[in-house]
């Protein structure tokens, strides 16, 4: 395939769906995610997306807002280890900055990575901004190759 | 615009006067192009001449279309503000040929010629934004947090 046509193509075909890994829900506690944290290996790794009972997204984490967290969240939630989510300005503190619907198109992903440094986009779909799968830098850009040499 | 900045000084304060210039200069451009096309300097032949000119002529069939000339050179005036934005000094011959050309530089973008990554480029942004003071820093907050990496 050329690269034109790769890139007009839409990113269904990019997207990591294992959405159970990443979300934690206002009824979590805030350990849960001082757990993710100690357990994920590389930080281009790390993701984190609050979520509502629908999925909806209302806050999304990663290793570059990690200092900030840990600095506020993360001092309350060492004072008080039943901390909830819920009960902190999570949502506020860290919004989705890189979100895009599941309708776009491949090339638009490629300028956001191009432009900015996240490594991780999150995907969401119709029905107001439910989570559906997240987009990684490297593992787009190998199926990019891989789609330009099959 | 012009008009209103002419007849209005009190909102020359708010606009910058570059891009007022920038304005004039591009619409000169788009009347120039017109002129040009008027006096046949341009098109080779008459069929050739008709077929450019023929957006510009009314409807009903009864010659030139002054509002469409007016709205021709306002969209070339209004282009050659947008590029002359991003520029601190005053380009005159950039605005000037920006009225002349914008209907090319349009469809130039709506025929999507736009420039393409190479393969390197691609895999140039398939690398990790993630720097060794990240993986330590990382690391750091994990130990913060009490347990080491696996």
């Amino acid at each position: 395939m050329k690269i034109q046509e790769i890139l007009a193509q839409s990113i269904d075909s990019y997207i990591e769906n294992n959405i159970l890994e990443d979300i934690v829900r206002d009824d979590d506690l805030v350990e849960k995610i001082l757990e993710k944290i100690r357990t994920t290996n590389s930080p281009a790794d790390f993701l984190v997306v609050n979520v509502d009972g629908k999925n909806v997204v209302r806050g999304v984490l990663t290793y570059r807002e990690i200092g900030q967290f840990l600095a506020t969240i993360g001092e309350e939630a060492k004072k008080n280890s039943a901390l909830k989510i819920s009960e902190t300005e999570f949502s506020k503190a860290f919004p989705a900055k890189y979100s895009v619907h599941r309708s776009t198109l491949a090339i638009t992903v490629l300028n956001m990575f191009r432009q900015s440094p996240t490594d991780i986009i999150i995907v969401t779909n119709d029905g107001g901004n439910v989570y559906v799968g997240k987009i990684k830098r490297g593992n787009f850009i190998s199926k990019i190759n891989a789609k330009l040499q099959g | 615009m012009a008009y209103l900045l002419l007849s209005y000084p009190q909102l020359r304060s708010y606009v910058d006067p570059i891009l007022i210039k920038a304005f004039i200069v591009g619409a000169l451009g788009s009347v120039a192009y017109i002129t040009a096309l008027y006096f046949k300097f341009i098109g080779g032949t008459d069929e050739n001449r008709n077929i450019i000119s023929g957006p510009f002529l009314r409807k009903d069939g009864g010659g030139i279309s002054f509002a469409k000339i007016i709205w021709y050179c306002f969209i070339g005036g209004c282009i050659s503000v947008i590029f002359q934005i991003d520029v601190p000094n005053f380009v005159a011959i950039q605005d000037f040929i920006l009225g002349i050309t914008w209907p090319a530089i349009v469809s130039q973008f709506l025929s999507g010629r736009m420039v393409y990554p190479n393969p390197e480029e691609i895999s140039r942004v398939g690398r990790t934004s993630v720097t060794s003071e990240d993986n330590a820093e990382w690391e750091r907050a994990k130990q913060m947090l009490g347990k080491k990496s696996s």
